[in-house]
């Protein structure tokens, strides 16, 4: 039985684990995310007028933003050819969708729009926000100190949306290079090695203390590496 | 489904309490999309079934969710206000409000009803808190939405004060009642640094992991604590790991004296065979046996006992006081078996293991000799040889008589060699 506790047949042993966790992660890499939940009746009526009105008033948040105003930031978007979308609503948890997690109605709405746009949601003057399709960067204006990152408000909503719409570039996306957390093959490259070392070697001296409690030696010796049969004994005869 | 209402066309409420109030007095059901957990015409249904339900037991229902009107409410307990002047219009009943769509405000407000009448729904939440939250804990992942809610109050009134455990799940769980979702929004695929960094991640870990434990415990019994580690500190400390077992044949370990002994405890072994042996000569008649062994017995016995003289208790001593119990063995061997005149042989790797009966190949210099070894050393795995130890080195490699003869492993005149040995010195 010699072969079952040769160095050989462990590395061999070990490669293969270590070679099936690796597909593990690759496969768990490779899952397509999680499908979309279907739209709620409110975010599908917001999703259908957005196809081809940019602006979208829900009618409980018309207190907010009059119709001429509406009318006049939708002449703005359009005649610039801006990649935007403003939605302005109410904030609400109850209606299929949550306002403060994930699942929100502005990530429901780029999900079901086709073309890369910034989606501005504002609903209520503390609460409004940009985001963009996936791959994309929302353009901010120049540098201007009355811009914020996103139109917030407590005058009439209707002139600062303009007064925040105006500034921007007329590419108000640019594409996004995809955050490489591990900065390319190399680093990830070093990342494992460097980490993967770290673990390994507590997990060495975890097994040397456990080792050593229990009597042993903490690091196993040579000569007890080699497989058993061999007398070391040197007598000086 | 499609919104009753789309966006655009206007609202869906009315503003104020008197609009309010004429609604209802139409629809009992006034629920705004704001509310409708994304299904604003099922929940429609569901409640109006509700509302119908209580109403066949005699009691008025009226459902508000819409966002508050433009009258002004009590800054404290809006909803108690709001169905106390619906009330002034619609009379008594039950008025479930919420006027908050981002939640928490949800009420199921009782308004000049009978005490009698009136149902509480405290007991039935009671009984079923632990079914909602397992934990015990309020958890907003699994807690009801504020329509859920609603609906659990005006079921467990149609029922009058009870509903089964099932429904009044069914109204935290199922759609419509139940929360929406959690999504997470597709993220950017993977990037091939990522595969390498956790896919190599994953391989070093598990690879090295396996590797080290593997190998732990390939080795494991061959490293195990040796309980004939002989030499240290002359074997007063028992080895790591726990105390010496008890002395004489142990399955897992050499037979004899154990190597923990302490070199005075030895002393004292070598001592009580030293007049057991003296006793036994005596009554025995030592002419009778063959000159060779007559003599081996004598020797043997003055050559232990001069060994033993000389040698102190001290740690260092521990060859001396064994070298006097080999030869003790080998007078008593020599003067006990009288049927072969073969010599008592110790073992090699440690004489308290007792006398050497096996043979045991060990390397010397570029041959390999056979040397007597107790059972144990002789089949015991190379690694688990536990050679007696003086001063922290085999007893063999000191330039001793001990070392010179093997404790008679290698000479068949040990009692001579030590007697030679010991005139030298003198």
């Amino acid at each position: 039985m010699r072969v079952l506790t040769s160095a050989w047949t462990h590395l061999v042993v070990a490669l293969a684990l270590g070679a099936g966790a690796a597909a593990l992660v690759v496969d768990r890499l490779d899952e397509p995310p999680p499908a979309m939940p279907p739209l709620g009746d409110r975010a599908a009526a917001l999703a259908a007028g957005l196809e081809d009105d940019p602006v979208q008033v829900t009618p409980d948040a018309r207190g907010w933003i009059s119709e001429e105003d509406e009318a006049a930031l939708e002449e703005e978007i359009e005649s610039r050819g801006l990649a935007l979308r403003v939605v302005v609503t109410q904030s609400t948890e109850s209606a299929g969708y949550e306002a403060f997690r994930s699942a929100g109605l502005d990530e429901q709405l780029l999900a079901t729009i086709d073309e890369p746009v910034a989606l501005v949601l504002w609903q209520g003057p503390d609460d409004s926000s940009v985001r963009t399709s996936p791959g994309w960067r929302f353009a901010s204006p120049p540098y201007d100190a009355d811009w914020t990152d996103a139109p917030t408000f407590l005058g009439d909503a209707g002139d600062d949306l303009r007064a925040w719409v105006e500034p921007l570039p007329d590419d108000v996306l640019t594409p996004r290079e995809p955050q490489d957390s591990y900065g390319g093959i190399g680093g990830g490259l070093t990342f494992a090695l460097l980490v993967g070392g770290l673990v390994v070697g507590g997990v060495w001296v975890a097994a040397g203390i456990v080792r050593a409690v229990t009597g042993r030696p903490f690091v196993v010796p040579r000569r007890a590496r080699r497989s058993p049969g061999r007398s070391r004994a040197r007598p000086r005869a | 489904m499609s919104a009753e209402e789309p966006p655009g066309t206007g609202l869906s409420y009315p503003p104020t309490v008197e609009g309010i109030a004429a609604a209802l007095a139409s629809d009992p059901v006034l629920v705004d999309p704001l509310f409708g957990n994304g299904a604003t015409q099922v929940v429609r249904a569901g409640l109006r079934d509700l509302v119908d339900a209580v109403d066949a037991g005699g009691t008025a229902v009226y459902v508000v969710m819409v966002p508050p009107p433009d009258d002004v409410l009590a800054a404290e307990r809006p909803t108690e206000d709001l169905a106390v002047r619906l009330s002034s219009t619609l009379g008594p009943g039950y008025y479930a409000i919420d006027l908050d769509p981002v939640g928490g405000d949800q009420q199921v407000v009782a308004v000049g009803l009978d005490p009698e009448v009136e149902v509480s729904t405290y007991r039935v939440h009671d009984a079923y808190r632990d079914d909602l939250y397992p934990t015990g804990e309020y958890d907003s992942a699994v807690a009801p939405s504020d329509l859920g809610r609603t609906a659990q109050e005006l079921a467990i009134i149609a029922g009058d004060g009870e509903l089964d455990r099932d429904s009044y799940l069914s109204y935290v769980q199922d759609a419509p009642w139940a929360r929406p979702a959690p999504w997470e929004p597709d993220l950017d695929p993977p990037l091939t640094s990522t595969y390498v960094a956790e896919a190599g991640l994953a391989l070093v870990v598990v690879t090295g992991s396996a590797w080290i434990l593997l190998r732990t415990a390939a080795t494991w019994r061959r490293t195990a604590p040796q309980r004939a580690a002989g030499g240290r500190g002359g074997g007063t400390a028992g080895p790591r790991g726990g105390p010496p077992k008890g002395g004489g044949v142990s399955a897992d370990g050499p037979p004899g004296i154990p190597a923990s002994t302490s070199v005075a405890d030895l002393r004292r072994t070598v001592d009580r065979e030293l007049d057991e042996l003296a006793e036994a000569r005596a009554a025995s008649d030592l002419a009778a046996l063959p000159a060779a062994r007559r003599d081996r017995v004598e020797l043997g016995e003055e050559a232990a006992r001069l060994v033993l003289a000389a040698a102190g208790t001290r740690a260092d001593d521990l060859d001396d006081v064994v070298g006097a119990l080999a030869l003790v063995r080998l007078a008593r061997f020599a003067l006990n078996d009288p049927r072969r005149d073969t010599v008592h042989r110790s073992c090699f790797f440690d004489p308290r293991h007792g006398r050497g009966t096996r043979r045991r190949r060990i390397p010397l210099g570029d041959t390999e000799v056979a040397v007597p070894a107790c059972t144990w050393c002789a089949k015991v795995e190379g690694a688990r040889l536990t050679p007696m130890k003086v001063r922290r080195r085999p007893y063999y490699e000191l330039d001793t008589v001990w070392a010179s003869t093997g404790y008679g492993a290698f000479v068949d005149d040990l009692e001579h060699q030590v007697l030679d040995d010991l005139r030298r010195r003198r």
